[in-house]
């Protein structure tokens, strides 16, 4: 090859090297945020999934015929109402990691965070 | 063209394992999904889950959770100080029965048995022969408005405490508290035990890649069927949304014990549940500590100790231990550990 070729090749080398780069660079992140449109809260009664709630719209709903209530905001789930005793339940705040979950023990109803990719097998 | 041809491949090999590696290095993240899980109510007062990541299947999961049930069920009933139950004698009921011996299941005897070690081994600051000055608060706490017990009432009741007013007769299987005032409470022991008691019986089946979390008091059996850790975060208490810590854990126990989880306010101060025998007042060290060891019981005794000892006192008590970690978060998200995490651990 002479000299322009083997430049040329080398151009265009660089250039597929540029896009491929790019391409998985934009893939990571893309998969990154991705995080939490597909993420819902998932209300469960002794071990019977009752009602589940995407994490994407904000609202507040009772659950449960309205022993507890539960406010979405930001993609983070919290119990801003109980009818039990000592309201642990709603002092544990916000929760927004995969398996994350809010009980109120006097009810047996459990809030758990599922379809996130923020995850860890347990939140102490 | 050849050449060039060979380039390409050999940059876009190169391109590609760059990605692979861009993507695993964050932190290990696993794709397998819990595959069961079964909830259990109220065990020691409390949730507990039994998760396998172990791909078995349905029938084989629901057998080891009956069977996990079971043996709590047992030690919720051996250990309740609340309630007694038909046809057996419990800690309720050698507490009622203060000043007699009382005949009880060999398990018990067993549990107080252990009980003795841990104090010993804690040097008292894990003690479930606190009952008395336990109780005081249990009352304050779940009274209509809270308030905290007088200081002349926990004083007097700590005169009714000690390991030395515990008798065991093994030989007739029974309990005697020596002092009809003293009593027995099992809450900075039980759930790890009976945590414990159920990791033994499954390990025995050859269970593995489960994970049973009592109240916060974790056993993993082995890793999960992929090989991976399990992950565990531990919360920022500045930032409770957030996580402090991250651990990658198999095979072992990780109990935390924190000021966040139960308290109590009384004119804007929060009184958590952990009470320090030397003050008789909840202990105000740190907002959370976290123990990792093989046996659940011996990292839920370990987990109260500390809780109620200074920084340097404890990580003198783990450091003389083998096998056993610690994490200490202050209120201020400051954190220490112990070394044997350095491998595991991630400060978020």
């Amino acid at each position: 090859m002479d000299g322009k070729n083997r430049r040329a090749t080398l151009v265009r080398d660089l250039i597929l090297i540029a896009v491929l780069l790019c391409l998985g660079i934009g893939l990571l992140v893309v998969s990154r945020s991705h995080n939490r449109t597909g993420a819902y809260a998932v209300v469960m009664v002794q071990n019977q999934e009752i009602a589940r709630y995407s994490l994407a719209v904000d609202g507040v709903y009772d659950i449960n015929d309205g022993t507890n209530t539960i406010e979405i905001k930001d993609g983070r789930v919290r119990m801003t109402e109980a009818v039990c005793l000592n309201h642990l339940c709603i002092r544990q705040g916000w929760i927004r990691f995969e398996n994350q979950s809010i009980v109120c023990l006097p009810n047996r109803l459990s809030v758990i965070v599922r379809g996130t990719d923020d995850s860890y097998d347990y939140v102490l | 063209m050849k050449t060039s041809f060979g380039k390409i491949s050999g940059l876009t090999a190169a391109l590609v394992l760059l990605m692979v590696i861009l993507c695993s290095c964050s932190r290990i993240t696993s794709g397998l999904i819990k595959v069961h899980s079964h909830t259990f109510y109220p065990y020691f007062d409390t949730v507990g889950t039994l998760s396998s990541y172990a791909l078995d299947k349905e029938e084989e999961f629901n057998q080891n959770a009956a069977e996990v049930n079971t043996v709590l069920e047992h030690w919720h009933r051996l250990l309740d100080i609340y309630n007694e139950y038909e046809g057996m004698s419990n800690l309720c009921t050698v507490n009622r029965l203060a000043g007699q011996a009382v005949k009880v299941d060999p398990d018990l005897i067993a549990f107080v048995k252990y009980a003795k070690d841990m104090c010993d081994l804690t040097k008292g600051e894990m003690d479930i022969s606190l009952g008395a000055v336990l109780k005081l608060w249990h009352d304050a706490s779940k009274a209509e408005k809270p308030y905290v017990p007088a200081e002349d009432a926990l004083a007097e009741a700590a005169k009714h405490t000690g390991f030395d007013l515990v008798e065991i007769d093994e030989s007739a299987g029974t309990l005697r508290l020596t002092d009809p005032l003293a009593s027995l409470d099992a809450g900075a022991l039980g759930k790890g035990y009976a945590a414990e008691r159920a990791a033994e019986l499954l390990s025995k089946k050859g269970v593995t890649g489960y994970g049973l979390n009592l109240g916060g008091n974790i056993r993993f059996l082995g890793s999960k069927a992929d090989d991976s850790p399990f992950t565990v975060g531990i919360r920022d208490p500045l930032n409770p949304e957030n996580l402090a810590v991250t651990l990658n854990l198999s095979d072992c126990s990780c109990v935390t014990s924190g000021d966040y989880e139960r308290f109590f306010t009384v004119d804007g101060r929060r009184y958590c549940h952990i009470i320090d025998k030397d003050t008789l007042m909840p202990a105000s060290y740190f907002t959370s500590v976290s123990v990792i060891c093989k046996d659940s019981g011996m990292a839920d005794a370990l987990t109260t100790a500390l809780f109620c000892m200074s920084f340097e006192d404890g990580f003198a008590l783990i450091s003389s231990l083998e096998g056993v970690e610690a994490v200490w978060i202050w209120i201020d998200s400051s954190i220490r550990y112990t070394m044997g995490l350095d491998s595991v651990i991630s400060l978020v």
